[in-house]
């Protein structure tokens, strides 16, 4: 199991920094790159993301999350507060889908490699339409709209999928009983 | 309609747009109807949506490499910042370790929180073995206990101790996770049940703050002499405190007894 870096860097070990980067880098730019398209609004993003990183590291809690997890909640918050304030989205750019998997020479990130796959399986786990819409949402960035024409589909029904299949995912990882949207059509 | 009839409609419209947000799907105005019925309703930000959202993203792609430049440009600024932190008190990193969690040494944050007394008379008896310190150290007369969180919105991610020593009548308590307070509105305030008390009217062991950052490190001053202390309890009041709480908002429990 990899070695925590966030209560290292919350404890101020500076060394940690650079092992941070080292691990969670990749992850932080390829989200930054999913929402934002563009590379110089993307490294804005990811150097107000680092910052929040650091101020928040005291706040990681292993028992509720991973780290991967919790550094991607960090960036995705931060991600989603400049779309926000923009009003707008750009242009989609879609990221190199065989990129998905981590490099085997990186050890910094068997942990990573490992919740990827989990996260994978679970979202394979979802009724279609649900895991058609999150990909879109999640990993591709795009808005209700974006969705909307992509799949020909109504909004309301993008958004409907949307949710459903969030609550489906959060239920299965909280293990609650009657989780919708486990069985495959 | 009853009242939890109507309360209903708010709360699937408060998951919906907590789902939304979670997705990055919120316009600004549908953000604001968001603040506004949190608000309303009290209900606080909910971030196991946000943690689920996060997590199935590292099923997308995940792998393209940082520029260079931006790396370097990130680390250079990082070291600076985590330097300038870790020299300005009180900024001491919670626990870390995965499954049962280890104890910490005390001694750090005893000093951080200015308890000379306290440091002086206990840190020969409080230095630790590196992963263990003593529940009920020799002594007896000093406990230490581990928060336990309730279901209250502020204590969702809450974990701490409380250290007092009754003989000389001085603690202090540690909270991280602990939602930020904003003094106008709202205070935490500390009770301590005593045995020999009505616990109707638990010693009041004063007000405080929990602000942005971390770690909150609070010396505790008991407003009466606590003989066999019970229970320790933090509560959400009104700023200033009160003199008898309606126990509305209980965030965090440690029991003497119970460990």
């Amino acid at each position: 199991m990899d070695e925590l870096i966030l209560p290292r860097i919350a404890r101020g070990e500076e060394r940690a920094v650079q092992q941070c980067l080292e691990r969670y880098g990749s992850l932080v730019w390829s989200l930054a790159r999913r929402q934002m398209g563009g590379s110089e609004e993307a490294e804005d993003a990811v150097q107000e993301i680092f910052v929040e990183i650091w101020k928040h590291a005291a706040r990681f809690d292993p028992e509720r999350a991973s780290e991967s997890t919790f550094v991607a909640m960090i960036a995705r918050r931060r991600l989603i507060d400049r779309m926000r304030s923009r009003q707008r989205r750009p242009d989609h750019v879609p990221l190199d889908k065989a990129s998905s998997n981590l490099g085997d020479d990186s050890a910094e990130r068997t942990q990573m490699r490992a919740e990827a796959d989990q996260a994978r399986r679970a979202m394979a786990d979802l009724r279609p339409a649900q895991r058609e819409v999150l990909e879109l949402v999640l990993h591709e960035g795009l808005s209700h709209s974006q969705v909307s024409d992509t799949l020909d589909m109504p909004i309301g029904t993008v958004k409907t999928h949307a949710r459903r299949g969030l609550k489906a995912l959060r239920a299965k990882l909280l293990d609650e009983p009657g989780a919708e949207g486990r069985a495959r059509s | 309609m009853n009242r939890d009839g109507d309360a209903t409609p708010t709360l699937d419209r408060l998951e919906s747009l907590t789902i939304d947000d979670a997705l990055g799907l919120l316009d600004e105005t549908e953000h604001e109807q968001l603040v506004d019925l949190r608000r309303r309703t009290g209900m606080r930000s909910d971030e196991s949506y946000e943690l689920t959202a996060a997590f199935a993203s590292l099923a997308g792609p995940i792998d393209e490499e940082m520029p260079a430049h931006l790396r370097e440009k990130i680390v250079g600024e990082g070291r600076r910042q985590v330097r300038a932190r870790s020299a300005s008190p009180g900024s001491v990193a919670p626990r870390s370790a995965r499954g049962p969690r280890p104890r910490r040494q005390l001694w750090p944050w005893i000093a951080v929180a200015s308890l000379a007394v306290a440091v002086v008379g206990w840190w020969p008896r409080l230095q630790p073995s590196p992963t263990t310190v003593p529940a009920d150290p020799t002594g007896a007369s000093v406990v230490e206990r581990e928060w336990t969180p309730t279901d209250d919105p502020a204590a969702r991610g809450l974990n701490g101790e409380v250290l007092w020593d009754n003989a000389t009548q001085t603690g202090t308590m540690r909270f991280v996770g602990l939602e930020p307070n904003d003094p106008s509105e709202s205070q935490y305030q500390l009770w301590i049940f005593d045995a020999t008390r009505d616990e109707r009217h638990p010693v009041d062991g004063g007000v405080f703050d929990v602000a942005e950052g971390g770690e909150t490190v609070v010396p505790i001053h008991a407003a009466v002499e606590v003989r066999e202390p019970t229970l320790f309890a933090v509560t959400v009041e009104p700023p200033g405190g009160v003199v008898v709480s309606d126990r509305s908002r209980v965030v965090a429990v440690a029991s003497v007894d119970g460990g």
